[in-house]
């Protein structure tokens, strides 16, 4: 017997609320992912891109407060095709066409639209790949792993529901893909203003954080759902990691293909088949598409709609598989 | 040093020292008229197949053992105690919470430890059992100092800094046992405690079940196969086959046979003393053993028996009511049971 043994003792301490449980969960799961030396590396390189983004916002706003200078040296309309060459470069001709539009009326009034456009790239350019990659290493073992340990039991003989770990679960994952994604685009949103020529930049800009927020979020909820349901499937880690990257490649190159034959069908089907339910094959594309019309750079508004009731669907599905494979072992 | 030890965790204010009165929730229950488990008729489908059919037990404070061949249905009846399977018909409920529309209460107020092997991958033995604590309610810091204090008790050293994975059967026994009553809930259930054990750590796990229910008033009911175990420690016994419980007593009850006869052991020639015995009058019977064994009505050796004894020459060592073994009830009941279906 220990000598620190004092037997067993009652305890009455105080017991926190039944509804935050889930919060333990993910706390645990942060913990565990966090061992992990490949996950360090990877929080830590996706802040570096946001750097280099936020060259953007110093250019653009050095670019308003001297575009007399510029345009002098440069001749207005030199000047303005260079930009127009940049952002058809990064960006869809719709998306570019936008911000375009409203640098010509007044550079200083699309002020909102080309910081739009910044954090757009920031999203899709750096961030949607770091959630590609960070979801597709975080969620694979984290309902799996439970089912090869059979921890189900653990769980609920405890005073949580089969919602609460699910939200752990979801918790600790979109803990990781937040921290790559919110937290970059909200840091780049206030390294605009601190490099804006007077604080009434936040007047037409104030919606952006909002928008970013639901961007991120409409990107981080279906990814850590789809993950966690790959997850729920398997007791293999790796064949849940392996579907993971399988159906984002598969749906990206997938959706490639239908873009390029209808290039090669005719003349304007490009844009009908960007336009049509085939992006919804790309998880990529669609996720894109969707983060673009929140950032206000998309404007058909029922196919972003269409979309929309599309992710949020797929999401109800993912909810809805996890639930039953996670009672699965209960009700054996 | 244990004193000192002891002296300290006195003055916390969440520690009580043994002898101290357990919690309001583990006394206030089971000195009440109610049972603390009341389950009306009980039936669970699994698709078409009836694994509960019209379970009806009350359960009252002490170990109660529940016993029954693979697939009988203890598991079930496990998860309907605990609120985590829908029942199909029927209605119960356990320490006065509803079955069916409080399992998060009823999960309260109980602790369980799992069969198989349960656990979180990548875990210490330590963090496993904070974790079990803070899911139970415990803040971090309370949750750790707990943990320590009942891995002490159940007798995990320097083990619990190493992954659970990595641990060997006994150890995750008492692993399971610690998470199951780190959270200090007034009824546990423990579901094969002493399998895979050797017989010193069964003795040991087995006196930890019986000091939670003497000493601190915690109701626990033992699912085992192993009636050795349930002979030991329990003060009721249930049985079940084929989804039904076919039998619900206390064990003193159980072992009572239905004729009070008597076991002799003698110095002297029993077939000689049997022999005359039976021409005085008095039934004997003479079990595989040579034991002589008394046929009495009432449970009182006949005066017959003396006088013989003196008459034949033979001392009397001792005298010993006759049980009824929980095995051949057990077989008795199961058996029944298996003829029928």
């Amino acid at each position: 017997m220990p000598v620190n043994d004092l037997g067993y003792r009652t305890w009455d301490g105080v017991i926190t609320s039944p509804y935050m449980r889930w919060m333990t969960i993910a706390m645990s799961g942060i913990r565990i992912v966090f061992k992990s030396q490949w996950i360090k590396r990877l929080m830590f390189l996706a802040w570096a891109p946001a750097l280099a983004v936020g060259a953007m916002f110093f250019f653009y706003e050095q670019y308003v407060e001297n575009r007399d200078a510029v345009d002098v040296a440069t001749g207005r309309d030199s000047g303005f095709r260079q930009v127009a060459g940049v952002l058809r470069m990064f960006s869809s001709e719709s998306q570019a066409k936008i911000v375009l539009d409203a640098m010509a009326k007044e550079p200083n009034e699309a002020r909102g639209y080309v910081w739009s456009f910044i954090l757009m790239r920031m999203l899709r350019g750096y961030s949607g790949w770091m959630v590609l990659m960070l979801v597709g290493l975080i969620t694979p073992p984290l309902i799996s792993k439970d089912i090869r340990s059979r921890a189900f039991l653990f769980y609920f003989s405890k005073p949580i529901t089969r919602t609460d770990y699910l939200l752990g679960k979801l918790c600790t994952v979109g803990f990781f893909v937040g921290f790559v994604t919110i937290l970059p685009a909200l840091a780049l949103y206030l390294f605009g203003v601190v490099l804006s020529p007077s604080v009434f930049v936040l007047l037409s800009t104030w919606d952006l954080p909002f928008r970013v927020v639901a961007a991120c979020l409409i990107v981080i909820l279906p990814s850590c759902l789809l993950g966690l349901m790959l997850s729920s499937l398997t007791s293999e880690s790796r064949f849940a990691g392996f579907s993971w990257f399988t159906v984002w490649i598969l749906g990206f190159v997938g959706y490639r293909i239908v873009l390029f034959s209808t290039q090669l069908g005719g003349s304007n089907l490009n844009i009908e088949a960007s336009e049509s339910m085939w992006q919804a094959v790309s998880l990529y594309d669609c996720l894109g598409f969707l983060q673009a019309w929140i950032m206000g750079l998309e404007t058909n508004h029922s196919f972003a709609i269409k979309l929309l009731v599309f992710v949020l669907s797929l999401s109800a599905f993912c909810v809805y598989v996890i639930m039953r494979k996670i009672s699965a072992p209960i009700n054996a | 040093m244990a004193n000192q030890f002891g002296q300290q965790f006195e003055n916390m204010p969440n520690s009580k020292a043994v002898e101290s009165t357990p919690s309001d929730l583990a006394t206030a229950k089971p000195t009440g008229p109610q049972p603390l488990i009341e389950l009306r008729n009980i039936d669970k489908f699994y698709g078409q197949t009836k694994v509960l059919d019209d379970v009806s037990i009350s359960l009252k404070p002490g170990v109660t053992g529940l016993l029954g061949p693979n697939g009988a249905g203890k598991s079930t009846l496990i998860k309907v105690i605990l609120g985590l399977v829908r029942i199909s018909g029927g209605s119960g409920n356990v320490m006065g919470h509803d079955l069916l529309s409080s399992g998060r209460e009823i999960r309260n107020l109980i602790g369980y430890m799992p069969e198989d092997d349960s656990y979180i991958a990548g875990m210490q033995g330590i963090e496993l059992v904070r974790y079990a604590a803070c899911l139970s309610g415990m803040t971090n810091v309370e949750g750790l100092r707990r943990s320590h204090e009942i891995l002490d008790y159940c007798d995990v050293g320097q083990e619990r800094y190493r992954n659970v994975e990595t641990y060997s059967t006994g150890m995750r026994q008492k692993t399971k046992v610690a998470q199951a009553i780190v959270a200090n809930p007034p009824m546990l259930i423990f579901d094969e405690p002493t399998s895979g054990l050797d017989p010193e750590a069964r003795e040991a796990m087995l006196n930890r079940v019986k000091t939670l229910s003497v000493k601190h008033g915690k109701t626990v009911i033992i699912s085992t196969h192993i009636l050795k175990d349930v002979q030991q420690i329990c003060d009721h016994v249930i049985i079940m086959a084929n989804g039904k419980v076919k039998l619900s007593d206390r064990l003193e009850n159980v072992h009572r046979p239905s004729s009070p006869n008597l076991h002799l052991k003698i110095l002297g020639d029993p077939l000689l003393f049997q022999g005359n015995l039976e021409r005085n009058g008095v039934a004997t019977l003479l079990d595989d053993d040579g034991n002589l064994c008394v046929i009495s009505k009432d449970g009182v050796l006949p005066k017959a028996v003396w006088t013989t004894a003196m008459s034949s020459k033979v001392s009397i060592q001792s005298v010993i009511p006759s049980k009824n073994s929980l095995e051949a009830i057990f077989r008795e009941v199961v058996g029944d049971d298996a003829r029928a279906g």
